[in-house]
């Protein structure tokens, strides 16, 4: 088995060799490349994104030599790149790859992690298999952030946002293959970050439980491989969750995933400890929704309708516009016998009007999208121009 | 399948309902149990069978059928529709047209409610009469986000509880769900304590249009669909593709692949017809388990033909 350092590396490499040979017009592709980033730093996003789109493999392969020499299997390093061409490069290179992705939604020819590939994040990593022109940005782009700050980077810096915006988009577009391996890489530089180790947890909990993720929709390979891979998939899910709470504590919807995440092992009391510690950190009225939501769940899967029932209620009251924990009330009501009830929750669930944006928080949870990717987009931004 | 002592069909039973007072031919038994059969030979429903016509075994144990009804009790079409954002574009017009087809198949005592549902669970009619309105309802649907499949057919399932007749809950949909809070297991459950019949409507090629996965499922097989089908039993949570079908299965309905967005018309009006041309047998239990599973069969008796009927009933 490959060390982790190695798999990392292998991975950063397979990124960084996509394309093809240098070519002959490195010239006339930097002044183009100066001119996106030219409209990058002036706030004209879309421009410099499509003009970065604009560039060939070729031109991005002149590109990518105009950054990096590579010298045995040593690390890249700039040529000539102060701080804040770097930031600014990473960022152009981040959404072009974005907005190169985006087109390809759902069309990734990588293969579903195998059970085994979730013991480690080089494993996952080594998985990766990445193709195109979006590849081709985001190779990139990690290469220059690596060179934008230190692994010794502050909290909430530049390079940690960046990996974290960038693992967000991967995964709330269905690139989860993606997402890991931006995570793996990131999660070597900054083991203990504990937003990086979130979204971490989230993205296995998204891929062993949610319908979103493709890996199960390429289950034609056999049920015992798909059912080891969900449970390899928990597994990884609690292990990162549980590092993001014992490295920041505040952070409520780690230990509030952490308990539906121990509710699908089947671990129901363990699920409910965690549930009910978040519920005691008082925190914001989406995460009171979803936790209530889920202690229900492991009151209603243990048989005990009433208590579910009351956690449901509670749900709905923090966040009144929950329809998951609408249907869910009206489904436990059923069971309880009590159909009237059951009845009239569902007509006052399918009377409610979502207007001005606000939606279920259950929606957005498989979906890496409870915390706001647009203002961290936004403050990458302005850094990147400063 | 129901009982009125706690399944969801005690209004249709309960002598007291308006409604039920009008329907002649069912037993208002709180014990009463109806299966909605459908007979067909050749492709073609078979008419004129009257009780003597029909076997059923509840738990292996041969009932006495107290009535057959063809085509005298109203029905409740339940439309539950994606509108999610795979289905944008051509799909939702023809989807539309499908609906309104259904709808105009329909009898004047026939009542309609209209489910959509992407990510979001709307109600558009409930039990209407008024079939012009229904089809009206539709225009200025749009089709956006995610697809909550489970919540959808559930919340149909429950309004479905006030209105007498029998109940058809025809769904369309174009993918797996993504992002409901029931699971598929639980709606499967919840489907045999109900009577409601269920039919699938789904598109060949359909999912996430232009994609890889089209390609996958557009590659499936017999076999694949066999193992899928086997497997969705065993993980019916990973394997949710497979629900619909079991859906279908379970209830005694069926599912339709249209092989394209133009044949969404001719599925939805033929489950329409179809479910018209139905039996229903009304029994009341002998010899059987008062809780548990129900394992039904039905068979015909000096009469030749298919039936189709459902898998049994949890009490």
């Amino acid at each position: 088995m490959l060390s982790r350092c190695m798999a990392l590396r292998l991975f950063g490499l397979a990124l960084l060799t996509l394309g093809v040979a240098p070519g002959a017009r490195a010239d006339s592709v930097l002044d183009r490349y100066d001119a996106a980033l030219t409209a990058y730093r002036e706030g004209r996003y879309a421009e410099a994104v499509a003009a970065a789109r604009a560039f060939t493999e070729r031109d991005l392969e002149a590109l990518r030599v105009h950054w990096f020499e590579r010298t045995g299997d040593s690390a890249p390093r700039a040529n000539g790149g102060d701080p804040r061409r770097l930031r600014l490069a990473a960022m152009l290179h981040l959404e072009a790859a974005f907005a190169t992705y985006q087109e390809r939604l759902n069309t990734h020819d990588a293969p579903a992690p195998a059970a085994a590939d979730w013991l480690d994040d080089a494993r996952l990593a080594s998985r990766l298999r990445p193709s195109g022109a979006g590849a081709t940005h985001l190779s990139i782009g990690l290469g220059l952030v690596a060179l934008v700050e230190s692994p010794r980077s502050p909290p909430e810096s530049f390079r940690r946002r960046w990996y974290l915006a960038a693992a967000m988009h991967f995964h709330s577009h269905a690139q989860t293959f993606t997402a890991h391996g931006v995570l793996a890489t990131a999660l070597e530089s900054f083991p203990d970050d504990g937003p990086l180790l979130l979204e971490s947890g989230e993205l296995a909990e998204s891929e062993a439980t949610a319908g979103a993720s493709p890996t199960y929709t390429r289950m034609m390979e056999g049920l015992v491989r798909a059912q080891a891979a969900r449970l390899a998939a928990l597994a990884h899910a609690e292990k990162q969750l549980r590092l993001a709470v014992a490295v920041d504590d505040t952070l409520v919807e780690a230990r509030v995933r952490l308990g539906r995440v121990l509710t699908e092992a089947g671990r129901p009391g363990e699920a409910a400890r965690e549930l009910e510690a978040a519920l005691a950190a008082e925190p914001r009225p989406y995460l009171v929704y979803l936790a209530q939501l889920f202690l229900g769940d492991v009151h209603q899967r243990g048989g005990r309708l009433q208590e579910a029932v009351a956690c449901y209620r509670a749900a709905i009251d923090a966040y009144p516009l929950g329809q998951a924990a609408r249907t869910a009330l009206a489904h436990a009501l059923h069971r309880q016998g009590d159909h009237e009830a059951a009845f009239e929750t569902v007509r006052a669930s399918l009377a409610l009007e979502f207007e001005g944006g606000r939606a279920d928080p259950w929606w957005a949870y498989g979906l890496s999208q409870l915390r706001p990717f647009d203002v961290l987009l936004v403050s990458l931004r302005e850094e990147a121009r400063q | 399948m129901k009982r009125a002592a706690r399944g969801l069909a005690l209004v249709i039973l309960t002598a007291s309902s308006p409604a039920a007072q009008q329907l002649p031919l069912f037993r208002a038994r709180v014990d009463a149990v109806q299966v909605d059969v459908r007979v067909e030979r050749r492709g073609r429903p078979v008419g004129g069978l009257t009780a003597a016509n029909f076997e059923l075994r509840d738990a292996g144990v041969v009932q006495t059928i107290e009535a057959v009804t063809l085509e005298d009790v109203p029905v409740h079409l339940l439309l539950v529709l994606d509108t999610s954002l795979s289905v944008a574009g051509n799909r939702l017009l023809m989807l539309k047209q499908a609906t309104r087809a259904a709808i105009e198949a329909l009898r004047p005592e026939d009542r309609v409610t209209l489910v959509t549902f992407s990510f979001e669970l709307t109600r558009l009619v409930e039990a209407s009469l008024d079939h012009a309105g229904a089809a009206a309802a539709l225009t200025g649907l749009n089709a956006f986000g995610s697809t909550s499949l489970h919540d959808a057919i559930f919340n149909a399932l429950v309004l479905r509880e006030r209105v007498p007749g029998r109940a058809l809950i025809l769904v369309f949909s174009d993918s797996a769900d993504t992002a409901s809070w029931l699971r598929a297991d639980t709606l499967l459950d919840d489907f045999r304590r109900t009577d409601a019949v269920l039919f699938g409507v789904t598109l060949r090629s359909g999912y996430i249009v232009g994609s890889r996965w089209d390609r996958i499922w557009a590659g499936v097989n017999r076999d694949d669909e066999a193992r899928l089908k086997a497997w969705f039993r065993d993980e019916p949570q990973l394997f949710r593709r497979g629900l619909l079908s079991a859906l279908a299965e379970e209830t005694g309905g069926g599912l339709y692949q249209a092989d394209a967005n133009e044949n969404l018309t001719k599925a939805f009006t033929a489950i329409v017809e179809e479910f018209k041309s139905r039996y229903l047998l009304t029994y009341t239990p002998e010899g059987v388990p008062p809780d548990g599973w129900h394992p039904l069969e039905v068979r015909l008796r000096n009469a030749s033909g298919n039936v189709t009927a459902r898998r049994g009933y949890q009490r």
